[in-house]
């Protein structure tokens, strides 16, 4: 049997300010890198042998 | 190469990504996840072997202003009293390519596409971070793919880290 999952931990202190400072200051993907994204799903989807 | 979902198949095809825990995970446990509606596995094949596979779950993110101590007798004390905030996320459980496939970009176009997909997503639920449950030798491969760690330091006796991606990041166009 491997290892579970592990849960995602509840943040404090110096951990929940940077979440909360990266949180307020989102700094968008470059453009080219979301047309990955989006070659990468449009990708996933023609492999898919249903809906996603 | 095709994407399966797991319940689709009936057996699955010989897998080997180097960790025996990521190929004891797929071939052991996925299906025991998927029964209890605990994780989506989904597999990438050929007609002879899987080349990958990744798990998908719902998650949060939760954070507290209180000291840590402090929350613990708290919540002790007041067992439903809600003490932090806590933000929609889905979780890559697992993610794993085979050996015979890595360097061809398989793992890569598999985030990328979750990240669209999700951050694309407004006709279900809101979801605003995919975090992942990184294995100690991937956390330089999830940095590369803008993944944040949660925490300054891990806890010692973990063998995975937990990162996260916020996809409002992946929302402006």
């Amino acid at each position: 049997m491997a290892r579970p999952i592990a849960e995602t931990p509840i943040l404090f202190g110096e951990d929940a300010e940077r979440f909360t400072y990266e949180m307020n200051h989102v700094v968008p993907v470059p453009k080219e890198e979301l047309e990955r994204y989006e070659k990468s799903y449009e990708w996933l989807k023609s492999i898919a042998d249903f809906d996603i | 190469m095709i994407l399966k979902k797991l319940e689709s198949i009936k057996t699955i095809k010989p897998f080997d990504c180097g960790d025996s825990d990521l190929n004891g995970f797929l071939l052991d446990d996925s299906r025991n996840y998927h029964q209890q509606f605990l994780a989506h596995t989904y597999i990438i094949e050929n007609e002879f072997l899987t080349i990958g596979y990744f798990s998908l779950l719902t998650d949060k993110i939760s954070k507290s202003d209180l000291d840590k101590n402090l929350w613990r007798k708290l919540r002790k004390d007041i067992p439903h009293e809600k003490h932090y905030d806590s933000y929609p996320a889905i979780k890559i459980g697992r993610l794993a390519i085979s050996s015979h496939f890595k360097g061809m970009g398989i793992g890569t176009n598999v985030l990328n596409a979750i990240k669209m997909r999700l951050s694309a997503n407004e006709e279900y639920a809101a979801c605003r971070f995919l975090t992942v449950d990184a294995y100690k030798e991937a956390v330089d491969y999830y940095l590369k793919n803008r993944f944040l760690p949660l925490l300054k330091e891990p806890p010692q006796n973990s063998h995975t880290v937990p990162m996260y991606f916020d996809l409002k990041k992946a929302m402006f166009k």
